[in-house]
């Protein structure tokens, strides 16, 4: 009953706030929308890539959206961006829509799908938040679901002139995405895979990857937490940590079917440093997996350095990265690329990836995009 | 002798051209009942880009654009964000994809963003230098 009088104490205080701002200024509908569309071009050099997949260079739309804003109330907006990527599942082709209230700086409420925003990188799902074509690896090892279904609070208190504490917090439904094929040719998501010289091991690898992602608990409940400090608009220094209460699944064999329950915890640290034309963050993020059947699954820790650096020279950027992956396999992965944007419509990148690790050896993976913005 | 006149008019006239066009060939409007009448043009960008979000009466911040194509946009962004329209418009792309904000709304013409101004208390908008500014407060960039 308490819960009952709260929820309409709270709907009638909404609709009071935004009644209240209809008659005290005339406001008209604003309106927004913006997309891009991206050519992609991959070349991975793995023999046992190309075994598996049958080919190692490919050509394509390698993403496109559209984002749309509509604010008919001035502290009131509806976000909508749909997004094509190659293998994405119709149902993540609705990568956020939600409608956002802003009561205030300090106090917004936000329900529906939305991009949880845990880590800076996790913006980079989209290609003109990228500076690079490849997404960083913290977007494709489900650290944390790229998004949710649910609803957030968000907002920032001023601590001074120049220092703001901001707050994220989050709660829903998710759906679980580890090791999902991304990219042209299926390779990014999956990369830690084909770290083999047989490729017997590598399909038996994939089969099982697959059995357990089509399995019968495809959504869990999460809730989800950032808090940073804001200094100045140059510094910005965060905590965050995802917690999944999951349950796993995979057929070992015609007659065994095995399932448990699972607690996923993912907590990391983050850093952003924005002077100038200097643009340069790192992350680290450690993710516990328990599962309650440690007979048939196995208690993951895994690890994951992201460090990003780029500078701005007029139109050209170029950029590193550093990633490093200890997880189901301990891989480092270094990146070196070059941003060209001549004018808003179109930007061109072109990025070199080397993958160092001890299982075969080092390879490389070449990558050239032009998106197009509108 | 005549060919060197030519030469160093014609070199008068490109240099006298590039001093034109970096010039300020706009003018800051804001709703009359603000009472702000001076602005760095730090503070204009951060109104502009909606890194400042309300004013100094605690007034939501609502600036107001030329469309994109306009000459005034360009001598604006260039003057007071130190940036082309392209680069502006790549900020405003990355903060719609990012969830922090939206850009302010696009005005066909002065009289236009004059209207909107002088109907919205917390407007900030900028206009040609020869423009109609009835009704509107006009304020100078420190």
């Amino acid at each position: 009953m308490k819960k009952i009088i709260v929820i309409i104490v709270l709907i009638i205080g909404t609709v009071q706030m935004i009644n209240a701002q209809e008659t005290n200024e005339e406001w008209k509908t604003q309106t927004h929308v913006t997309g891009y569309f991206a050519l992609n071009c991959e070349y991975v050099d793995l023999p046992v890539f190309k075994e598996v997949k049958g080919r190692n260079i490919g050509m394509n739309i390698g993403e496109a959206s559209i984002l749309s804003t509509i604010r008919p109330l001035e502290k009131f907006k509806i976000n909508s961006v749909i997004t094509y990527k190659p293998r994405l599942g119709v149902n993540r082709i609705i990568a956020e829509l939600s409608g956002e209230l802003n009561f205030s700086d300090a106090f917004n409420l936000k329900a529906g799908r939305f991009i949880l925003p845990l880590d800076p990188a996790s913006a980079q799902y989209y290609a003109p938040m990228n500076f690079g074509v490849l997404l960083p690896t913290i977007v494709t090892s489900a650290l944390f679901p790229l998004n949710i279904n649910g609803i957030n609070f968000n907002g920032k208190a001023s601590l001074s002139d120049n220092i703001s504490l901001c707050y994220n917090f989050s709660g829903g439904q998710y759906t679980k995405l580890s090791r999902i094929e991304a990219g042209i040719l299926g390779f990014s998501g999956r990369d830690g895979v084909y770290m083999s010289e047989n490729v017997q091991q590598v399909n038996k690898m994939i089969a099982k990857i697959e059995s357990m992602q089509s399995g019968e608990y495809p959504d869990f409940f999460g809730t989800a937490t950032k808090i940073h400090l804001d200094i100045n608009d140059i510094v910005k220094f965060g905590i965050a940590s995802f917690y999944g209460a999951e349950k796993a699944s995979f057929q070992a064999n015609d007659t065994t079917f095995y399932k448990t329950d699972l607690d996923f915890l993912s907590y990391g640290t983050n850093l952003i440093i924005d002077y100038n034309n200097l643009y340069l963050t790192a992350s680290v993020w450690f993710i516990d997996e328990t599962p309650d059947d440690t007979q048939h699954f196995v208690t993951y820790n895994s690890m994951l350095c992201y460090g990003e650096m780029a500078y701005t020279l007029g139109k050209v950027m170029p950029f590193v990265k550093y990633e490093y992956i200890d997880s189901r396999k301990k891989y480092t992965r270094v990146t070196a690329g070059v941003n060209y944007r001549p004018f808003f419509e179109t930007t061109f990148k072109v990025e070199y990836h080397r993958y160092l690790q001890d299982y075969i050896d080092d390879f490389n993976v070449f990558m050239f995009s032009v998106v197009y913005s509108f | 002798m005549k060919f060197i006149y030519k030469i160093l008019l014609v070199g008068l006239f490109v240099v006298g051209s590039i001093v034109y066009t970096n010039g300020q060939e706009f003018k800051i409007v804001v709703n009359s009942s603000n009472p702000v009448s001076s602005l760095t043009k730090k503070q204009v960008s951060n109104y502009f880009l909606k890194k400042t979000t309300k004013w100094s009466n605690s007034t939501i911040v609502q600036p107001v654009d030329l469309g994109s194509r306009s000459s005034v946009r360009a001598n604006f962004s260039k003057n007071i964000h130190k940036k082309s329209i392209g680069q502006v418009r790549a900020f405003w792309q990355q903060s719609v994809f990012s969830g922090k904000a939206s850009p302010p709304p696009e005005m066909q013409n002065d009289n236009a963003v004059v209207y909107y101004v002088k109907t919205h208390k917390g407007a900030i908008g900028y206009v040609s230098k020869n423009a109609n500014t009835n009704g509107v407060k006009t304020i100078t960039i420190k």
